[in-house]
């Protein structure tokens, strides 16, 4: 690393460091400034307030308990799928991996909109098949959905685990003498750990700040999410909602700081890299049968999700009249639902454009320049995507509806929000890349002749090329399905299409919701495709 | 009488606690090929990259054909470098890899396919322009990141360690390309190698540096036969060192009393030796005879020992001889007719003997 010379380095560098200090730091201190705020004096009053209500002691139980067990669903859903498809010798295992990656195709919230048509008051199983009513709102439903929704991402990260471990680390152990068992507890679990316990906060955390879900499933059972939201545009109370707010942070970082500090230091996963297959033992009947049951019932239950959203969209009046129609699919395309299905790929396209090129860069300058603030930027862009997005909304409605800078109501303020919440996610991909790029390359394109700019022109950018596809696309996809943050600040002329979906889900308006829901996941599926045919095998970009 | 070409005067550079190199002053005439040879951490590297303006220097002045040259940034400073790693452009061909320099200087279209086509041929990868970087051998890709550098022209040409990426058989080959490559382009190059023997069959001059401070500068030969110091003399390869103080000096002999008894040693000219003095003399390995008898003549040394331990490699049979006094010698027989153990005799005339004199301290 070396010191800046070039002006245009220097420029970027303050020109972000001035784009993060308006749109993350100023926002969140406003909502800790909101927080203190009693009457317009500064205190604790607000936080004395709500710790003596029982109603919030019981939110901040209800949240932590249900990222608790959600978590622990979705990792053993997780491990069962990753089991069998790695470790097995299974029939079928191609598609048990294929649905395990679906449920990625969809935002959290489709998973839990498909539940509620299927399991519902009026509910294709409960109600028409099985003939019985069966209230799923509350935390069981909620710990259901939250399940199906997050096993994917466990999945992929206990397989990947399962694959890169090396076979011949346990071969190296019994060779010395160790049993079956002793091996297991002293090469295998220990090394798996570290790595395992990461991802089981990382979906603590995603479950944690999660808002479609328990806003549709959760019916009385309030989390902090909900509460949030609840507090600053029903109730109108901001000051307690920033109580809230840190609340949920509080714990939110907690978990990530324990994940990102120390778990992902101990991780030896990849030491050895090897990814060479040894023919595995073939697994006792009594433990694969048991497994290979338990994933066909989730299998089935995840493709019913989606058959639900397609039956949907073609049926007049779910749950009462199943009879054909084009009537909703015409409808997310010309109607106000299609309004807003163009505002959400208008918006997202905007904000992946802009976070692709200014992650890229910041990811650059972080990697090979020394600059006075490089760690906060740093830390601020990695702690970026971990700040629930419910919070994020908070503090751009109640900081951008005020001088100096009044944004809320435009469309602006919603392109903002995408960018910055997602450009972790391109940051990262960026910084990645980017250490696996010699620094000589740049070195030697100077010694032949080339000043920064050009290097830069023809060197760097080529070479980042497919982090910034990577990012391009998938800041994309994330900012079309994104709802905690943009749902504080649509307005109906500028609505977007998550917001729609939960919207018409909570008047009822299935056909409409669920045709908006197949366009929502078509796109995603393209998007998918494209990631993949780009970067190749290398999904564990979704980890974060 | 060639001139100077790169001067370097009184160079310093600090990583913060570190001194990496250590008022450090060096010339290189035109044409000439200048190795600097030390362990790694010596500094070598980094005057390298100070000389190609990638680190700036705390102190001192970089001048080439006497210009002053610290404040020119390094695109503009044509000191063309081969990187160890050779940092080949992944995303180019070979083509395009030697191109880029001369499309940088915007060059017309035909002459840079010409002169493109031109060093290809030079070293000697013809037929290999399309070829994406990643399907070349080392060796190959060697010499694409050598071609990239000479399609410049440059002022000089900066290698850092080119050919430590290779396999010891290919490494002898291409350093004898490179060699007859820069003379007959007659281009001026410093070359940073740890390897001694690379140093000693490529360089017209041989500057070893350790902790940052240049030790000698000197033609391989001087640098074998008169170490300046003990630093140098075992980093050249020598193994035997003994302590000695001179007794008389008799003509052109010098007699030395040293703990395995009195050894004569042929006086180097130009060289002051005072009876009395105290001085490090090594014996070459390579000129020990041994047998299991010896007659003793008057112009040999000859001592008594045993054999410690042996190492045999084919061409040769590597001793080492306890003689006595806590003193092994490590002697090197060529075309050995057998393997020696227990008692043997080992004689060396006075020309193996050399003094080696530390003007460092």
């Amino acid at each position: 690393m070396k010191k800046i010379k070039e002006p245009w380095v220097f420029i970027f560098i303050i020109f972000c460091m001035a784009l993060f200090f308006m749109f993350i730091i100023f926002p969140l201190s406003n909502v800790l400034r909101i927080s203190l705020d009693y009457e317009g004096t500064t205190s604790f009053r607000n936080y004395y307030e709500a710790f003596s209500k029982s109603y919030y002691r019981k939110v901040f139980y209800n949240s932590l308990l249900m990222a608790g067990i959600s978590m622990l669903g979705a990792m053993t859903v997780g491990f069962l799928f990753a089991y069998l498809v790695i470790n097995t010798n299974a029939p079928g295992k191609k598609i048990f991996r294929f649905i395990a990656m679906l449920p990625l195709i969809s935002p959290p919230f489709v998973v839990g909109m498909a539940f509620i048509m299927l399991f519902g008051r009026r509910g294709l199983i409960t109600n028409h098949l099985l003939g019985f009513l069966f209230n799923i709102y509350g935390w069981h439903g909620l710990f259901f959905v939250q399940t199906l929704s997050f096993f994917p991402l466990a999945y992929l990260f206990i397989s990947s685990s399962l694959k890169l471990f090396d076979p011949n680390l346990g071969y190296a152990a019994q060779n010395l003498g160790g049993n079956r068992f002793h091996v297991f507890r002293t090469i295998e679990f220990p090394l798996m750990m570290p790595g395992i316990l990461g991802c089981a906060l990382l979906i603590s955390t995603s479950i944690l700040s999660d808002f479609g879900n328990p806003l549709l499933i959760g019916g009385r059972f309030d989390v902090f999410a909900t509460s949030i939201y609840m507090q600053a545009t029903v109730l109108m109370d901001v000051e307690t909602a920033g109580v809230l707010s840190l609340f949920l942070l509080v714990p939110t970082l907690i978990l990530f700081l324990i994940q990102a500090q120390y778990l992902s230091k101990k991780s030896f996963i990849t030491v050895t890299g090897s990814t060479t297959q040894i023919q595995l033992k073939p697994t006792n009947p009594w433990v694969k049968w048991p497994i290979f049951i338990s994933c066909l019932i989730i299998s089935i239950l995840v493709v019913l999700l989606y058959v639900a959203i397609i039956v949907g969209s073609f049926s007049k009046v779910w749950g009462v009249d199943y009879s054909f129609t084009w009537k909703y699919i015409k409808e997310a395309v010309i109607g106000s639902p299609g309004r807003a299905l163009r505002n959400s790929l208008t918006f997202a396209s905007i904000a992946a454009i802009i976070n692709s090129f200014i992650s890229v860069m910041i990811a650059y300058v972080l990697i090979r320049k020394k600059f006075f603030g490089r760690g906060l930027m740093d830390f601020l862009s990695v702690v970026l995507f971990v700040i629930p997005g419910t919070i994020m909304g908070l503090a751009y409605v109640t900081t951008f509806n005020v001088p100096p800078l009044v944004l809320t109501g435009t469309p602006i303020i919603i392109v903002i929000s995408m960018v910055f919440r997602y450009m972790p996610l391109g940051i990262r991909g960026g910084k990645a890349a980017l250490s696996q790029i010699s620094p000589y390359l740049e070195e030697a394109s100077m010694n032949l002749g080339a000043d920064s700019i050009l290097t830069m022109k023809n060197i760097v950018f080529p070479l980042l090329k497919s982090p910034f596809f990577f990012a391009l696309l998938y800041t994309f996809m994330k900012s079309f399905t994104t709802l905690s943050t943009v749902i504080f600040l649509v307005t109906p002329r500028y609505s977007v299409a998550s917001v729609y979906i939960i919207n018409m889900v909570e008047s009822g308006l299935w056909g409409s919701a669920a045709a908006l829901a197949l366009f929502v996941i078509l796109i995603c599926s393209i998007l998918l495709l494209l990631i993949h045919v780009i970067l190749g095998d290398k999904l564990q970009l979704f980890q974060l | 009488m060639s001139e100077t070409h790169i001067k370097l005067v009184d160079i310093c550079k600090r990583f913060k606690e570190n001194i990496a190199v250590d008022h450090l002053s060096l010339d290189v005439e035109k044409g000439n090929l200048l190795t600097i040879l030390g362990p790694s951490g010596c500094g070598k590297t980094t005057t390298l990259r100070i000389l190609a303006g990638f680190e700036d220097p705390d102190e001192g002045k970089i001048m080439i054909n006497d210009q002053l040259i610290n404040e020119v940034p390094p695109h503009r400073r044509r000191m063309g470098m081969v990187f160890q790693s050779y940092a080949l452009f992944p995303h180019m061909n070979v083509f395009n890899n030697i191109a880029y320099g001369l499309i940088l200087r915007k060059e017309k279209k035909s002459r840079i396919k010409d002169r493109v086509t031109e060093v290809i041929n030079l070293v000697g990868l013809e037929g290999m322009e399309r070829r994406a970087t990643n399907q070349l051998s080392g060796g190959q890709q060697q010499r694409v990141a050598l071609a990239r550098t000479i399609a410049i022209e440059p002022e000089a040409l900066l290698m850092d360690e080119p050919l430590s990426n290779l396999d010891a058989s290919l490494r002898s080959i291409i350093r004898i390309q490179i060699r007859t490559l820069q003379q007959h382009l007659g281009i001026t190059t410093i070359y940073v190698t740890h390897d001694q023997e690379e140093a000693f069959s490529l360089s017209d001059k041989i500057a070893i540096m350790k902790g940052g401070r240049l030790q000698q500068v000197d033609t391989p030969w001087e640098m074998y036969h008169n170490p300046k110091n003990q630093f140098v003399a075992k980093f050249i390869g020598v193994i035997n060192f003994l302590e000695a103080k001179i007794e008389t000096v008799i003509k052109d002999d010098i007699i030395l009393n040293t703990s395995v008894g009195r050894l004569t040693m042929f006086r180097k000219k130009g060289l002051e030796f005072l009876p009395g003095k105290n001085i490090l003399v090594t014996i070459k390995s390579e000129g020990i005879r041994i047998k299991k008898r010896i007659k003793v003549s008057s112009s040999d040394n000859v001592l008594e020992g045993k054999v410690k331990q042996h190492n045999y490699t084919g061409k040769m049979v590597k001793y080492w001889v306890d003689v006595g006094g806590g003193i092994t010698i490590s002697v090197e027989s060529f075309n050995p007719e057998e393997i020696l153990v227990g008692k043997v005799n080992i004689a060396f005339d006075k020309f193996c003997i050399y003094p080696i004199f530390n003007k460092m301290k």
